[in-house]
């Protein structure tokens, strides 16, 4: 299978610079394969509720593909109730980068976009996406719409990419200090950006539709929630990757009625399955698609799992349905990404308790400012909260920056003085 | 008393003053970053960690910080947990500029003045709110612009003394532009109110949405030249550079520093070598009146070989020299030019005149001025194929791509001497762990069958991945040939990153890896040309200057 990844991703690469229509459609049915191998063989250790959130994600990948005439393309922190509403499809711009790094046809894209003379540290899943967007491998899309959260390169590649494109953009600006005054700054915003959109799509979003996907919405982050807390006691094994299918279904598609579907078949495995053993891990930020050696640690391996990742849970609050604005700009307001580094690790230490993890992984994506910015201080306060932390420099998807054996000679260490201060056998 | 340091233009440092505040803007270029990584992690950009590194020397005690970036965030966030600072303030600021935003701006505005006066015990003072206002200065001569992220004093004064034109800073906090407030306007409030309008509709930053209005930085009429400078690890900046390589029509250099004094002399050359492209050919020419009997000397002194050209006034080529530069660029200087004088029969009298060029001309006493290799290295290829616009030259330490106008002036160039991939080092140790010699290296790739992409870029990490392959029992051949095409790959972006056009011309030491030429060929779809003199390029282009400085 990696061979054909090889080579599948290569094709695209170099078909990318002289036929980029081409090259699309072969990554649109490189994808449909995928999702359908997903669904009839999705692999023996997978659960139902995992492949449900792999296929989810698959799907959101391949329409904005095949209708670009109704994409949108979106940061992942931005609320897309409205667009799902609507009958657009959003999708995301980390998501994509991740997903061509997956299919390793990562490297032409991260070259060009270093040739056009961007910043060789700025952060590769933005990289990946210019140079694929601008290489004619994705449609231009019908408009973009981003926040400002959690990082600046937000800001950069859709700035460029609206220019580039020529198409209307939307600019969510979130406050740094979470209040309710920023809430309902962010809120109006929120109306503005669909007044937008509607002018565009030449309709109204019902607002009992959006309240509706609201609603569901709020279901989904509840029933994780439970999930998150059941799972405590309990062992479900999967892969890393899974955490980040998870966190697109649970923001991107966040709303939509796969996604409640997908939190209540976490809940109902989480019933059935056995009781907890092995080293319980933490992961904070996005974990890496390519690093095999890692992944031999992490996936399926019920002596180590990764049993929360706070891409999934950074945005969970309680809020009212019946006002939809108000409870997607809460969302983002009270992320645990905006505001001081403290108040991300603090949501940590909560969800590490939550979920009875026994160390924490902090994952320094290469060229994330706001993670490894912080990378110190999480150490520091984790571990004053009686949280082993390990920090882990390395790249979510540039194959480039090198390093697999250091990174799993890390994590192997950690995971040795984790079972070492259980009592385990190492 | 104490200083207030602040760090961005959308400070409100009028208030701060008018609330009994001293206020000067951070600038400080550490020696290094040893306390600040000690504290966050050294990917952070270079002004972040000299932030931290200035409050952990405790040379600031009272910093206003603005929410500029992911790294100031950071900062803000290691210095309240770390910093020991007796006043920390990080001021929020939206990214837009109309009603809503400036609404929260005047509220951002009251609290800090509320914290602010409760730190300093003193009341607002009208008058010195309105004294604070400093001019704001027009171009009106030609100059020159630093543009991109910010350029720190000690940075700042290496380009002014090494330009030809005066230099204005426009990076970031330095062009700050607020006017003093209407006189009618008296009550607090609606001071504020008027005041956050001010601040922000200064001309916009990179980290602002809309950023339209930075265009009038770059079309003044004055402006004769840009030197962009980035940080490393902002991304903010290197947006702004990649487009305006597209849309500026003066001339432009880029630079990158680490914020560290250190980075500042290491720019010199490049700066240098910009100032000479500017200033027209003419103006170099006969500058004084010489002795001699009209033969002309260029020493290029690298950081491998020390090259030696002698012409006669003819412009023929009557010695050439390369010689190992040894220990000390002088002594290696003295030694290779005796040699020169040897070959042609010439006496040291015989000589008219004789530039110095290269990383050690600095070192070298001799010589009637001295040139940087960047612009000797255009004269020389132009010298010897006036057909060539774009000059790709790999040596040991460093690879650059020079563009060049049909008279052989430099148009542009751009350089990388900060990692060994893609310079001769990385295939020198490649080759060590090969176990091959150089020569065998520059053949032994030819003849490969598989392709194999050496995905790292980090020499380091390329080694344990070539050992690796070689433990796959993967065939010599593939994996040079996968080599060659890592640093083929690097130096095509570097040619890509400055507009390369064809007749291509290829020097410096790796010129000589028939490899690593071809597969450049093969990326640029153009023939490349390698001229047997080749590495005498530079002393070549020295020697030429040195025949122009005889009028
Ligand atoms: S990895 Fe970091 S820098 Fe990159 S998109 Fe995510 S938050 Fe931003
Ligand atoms: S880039 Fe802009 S916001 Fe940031 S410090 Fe400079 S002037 Fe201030
Ligand atoms: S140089 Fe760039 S990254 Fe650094 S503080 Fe300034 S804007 Fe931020």
């Amino acid at each position: 299978m990696g061979e054909i990844v090889t080579l599948f991703g290569e094709i695209v690469q170099k078909q990318c610079h002289k036929n980029p229509l081409a090259a699309r459609r072969l990554l649109r049915l490189g994808y449909r394969a995928k999702k359908l191998q997903l669904m009839a063989a999705p692999g023996k250790n997978t659960t139902k509720a995992a492949q449900m959130a792999a296929v989810q994600t698959m799907t959101s990948m391949i329409a904005p593909l095949a209708h670009p005439e109704r994409a949108a393309m979106a940061s992942l922190f931005l609320p897309c109730e409205p667009l799902q509403v609507a009958g657009l499809y959003p999708y995301s711009c980390e998501g994509f980068g991740c997903f061509l790094s997956g299919t390793q046809a990562e490297q032409a894209f991260l070259r060009y976009a270093e040739g056009e003379g961007l910043p060789e540290t700025f952060c590769s899943y933005h990289k990946i996406f210019i140079g694929a967007a601008e290489q004619g491998l994705m449609p231009k899309p019908r408009f973009i719409l981003n926040t400002t959260l959690a990082c600046d390169a937000n800001l950069l590649t859709f700035r460029r990419l609206a220019e580039y494109f020529q198409v209307p953009q939307f600019v969510v600006d979130v406050p740094y200090e979470p209040s309710e005054e920023a809430v309902a700054y962010v809120a109006n915003q929120l109306r503005e950006m669909v007044r937008l959109v509607e002018g565009q799509i030449g309709r109204s979003i019902p607002e009992d539709g959006l309240c509706q996907a609201v609603a569901r919405s709020q279901k989904s982050m509840e029933q994780f929630q439970r999930y998150m807390t059941l799972r405590a006691d309990k062992r479900i094994l999967g892969e890393l990757t899974g955490e980040m299918f998870s966190a697109f279904a649970l923001h991107t598609l966040l709303g939509t009625p796969e996604t409640e579907a997908y939190t209540s078949q976490c809940l109902k495995e989480i019933d059935r399955a056995p009781s907890a053993s092995g080293v319980r891990l933490l992961w904070m930020h996005t974990t890496p698609f390519w690093v095999e050696p890692l992944r031999k640690v992490t996936d399926f391996n019920p002596d180590v799992q990764v049993v929360a990742c706070d891409m999934c849970f950074e945005g969970f609050v309680r809020a009212d349905p019946s006002r939809p604005y108000d409870a997607m700009a809460r969302r983002v307001v009270y992320s645990a990404f905006n505001g001081p580094v403290s108040r991300r690790i603090q949501r940590g230490i909560q969800a590490a308790r939550q979920v009875r993890a026994d160390g924490v992984v902090w994952f320094c994506h290469w060229g994330c400012k706001h993670t490894l910015g912080g990378a110190q201080l999480a150490k520091e306060q984790f571990e004053a909260a009686g949280l082993p932390c390990l920090v882990l420099d390395g790249d979510g998807c540039d194959r480039s920056h090198g390093g697999e054996g250091q990174l799993a000679t890390r994590m192997d260490a950690f995971v040795e003085m984790l079972r070492a201060e259980k009592g385990e056998r190492v | 008393m104490s200083k207030t340091w602040y760090i961005c233009k959308y400070t409100p440092v009028e208030l701060l003053e008018a609330l009994g505040g001293d206020c000067q803007v951070l600038d400080y270029m550490p020696e290094d970053f040893e306390l600040s990584d000690q504290v966050s992690h050294p990917n952070l950009c270079g002004f972040g960690k000299a932030v931290i590194q200035a409050c952990m020397e405790g040379r600031v005690k009272e910093l206003v910080l603005v929410n500029c970036c992911d790294t100031i965030r950071s900062a803000y966030d290691v210095l309240l947990a770390h910093g020991k600072l007796d006043f920390l303030y990080l001021m929020d600021m939206l990214h837009c500029g109309d009603a809503c935003a400036r609404e929260k701006t005047k509220g951002e505005l009251l609290r800090l003045a509320k914290a602010y006066a409760d730190y300093k015990g003193q009341p607002f003072q009208p008058q010195r709110f309105r004294e604070a206002f400093r001019p704001v200065s027009c171009p009106s001569e030609p100059y020159l612009s630093v543009l991109g992220g910010r350029v720190g004093e000690e940075l700042f004064a290496v380009m002014e003394s090494s330009m030809p034109l005066p230099v204005r800073n426009d990076t970031c906090v330095h062009n700050r532009s607020v006017c003093p407030p209407p006189e009618d306007l008296t009550e607090f409030e609606g001071l504020m109110d008027w005041y956050a309008g001010e601040l922000l509709g200064q001309l916009p930053c990179m980290r602002m949405t809309d950023t339209a209005g930075r265009k009038r930085l770059y079309q003044d009429p004055h402006l004769m030249g840009v030197i962009y400078h980035t940080v490393k690890f902002c991304d903010y900046y290197g947006f702004e550079y990649a487009q305006l390589r597209r849309e500026l029509d003066v001339p432009m250099l880029k630079v990158e520093s680490d914020y560290t004094l250190q980075s500042s002399g290491q720019l010199r050359t490049r700066l240098e070598a910009f100032a000479e492209s500017l200033a027209p050919q003419d103006q170099r020419r006969g500058t004084r009146q010489m002795n001699g009997n009209g033969y002309y000397v260029g020493i290029d002194s690298g950081s491998t070989s020390t090259d030696v050209a002698i012409l006669d006034r003819d412009r023929h080529i009557v010695a050439q020299v390369i010689l190992p530069t040894g220990a000390g660029a002088a002594a290696g200087a003295e030694r290779a030019l005796e040699q020169a004088l040897a070959q042609a029969g010439l006496k040291p009298s015989d000589i008219s005149a004789t530039v110095t060029t290269g990383y050690g001309r600095a070192a070298i006493q001799r010589g009637d001025k001295s040139i940087t290799e960047i612009t000797c290295h255009a004269k020389g290829a132009h010298f010897l194929d006036p057909e060539v616009r774009t000059i790709i030259d790999i040596g040991g330490q460093d690879s650059k791509v020079i563009r060049v106008d049909e008279q052989g002036n430099v148009i542009n160039f751009v350089m990388n001497d900060k990692c060994a991939a893609g310079t001769g080092r990385f295939l020198e140790l490649m080759a060590r762990t090969l176990e091959l010699s150089m020569d065998e290296m520059s053949t032994a790739g030819l003849s490969w069958k598989e392709e194999i992409t050496i995905s790292s870029m980090c020499t380091v990490f390329a080694e344990s991945e070539v050992v690796s392959l070689v433990a796959q029992n993967k065939s010599r051949a593939d994996i040079i040939h996968g080599l060659n095409e890592s640093v083929a790959s690097k130096t095509c972006a570097l040619c890509r990153r400055l507009g390369g056009e064809p007749v291509y011309m290829m020097t410096g030491g790796v010129s000589k890896n028939q490899g690593v030429a071809q597969a450049i060929q093969r990326r640029l779809g153009a023939e490349l040309r390698i001229s047997q003199q080749a590495q005498l390029n530079g002393a070549l282009g020295a020697a030429l200057f040195a025949m122009e400085l005889d009028g």
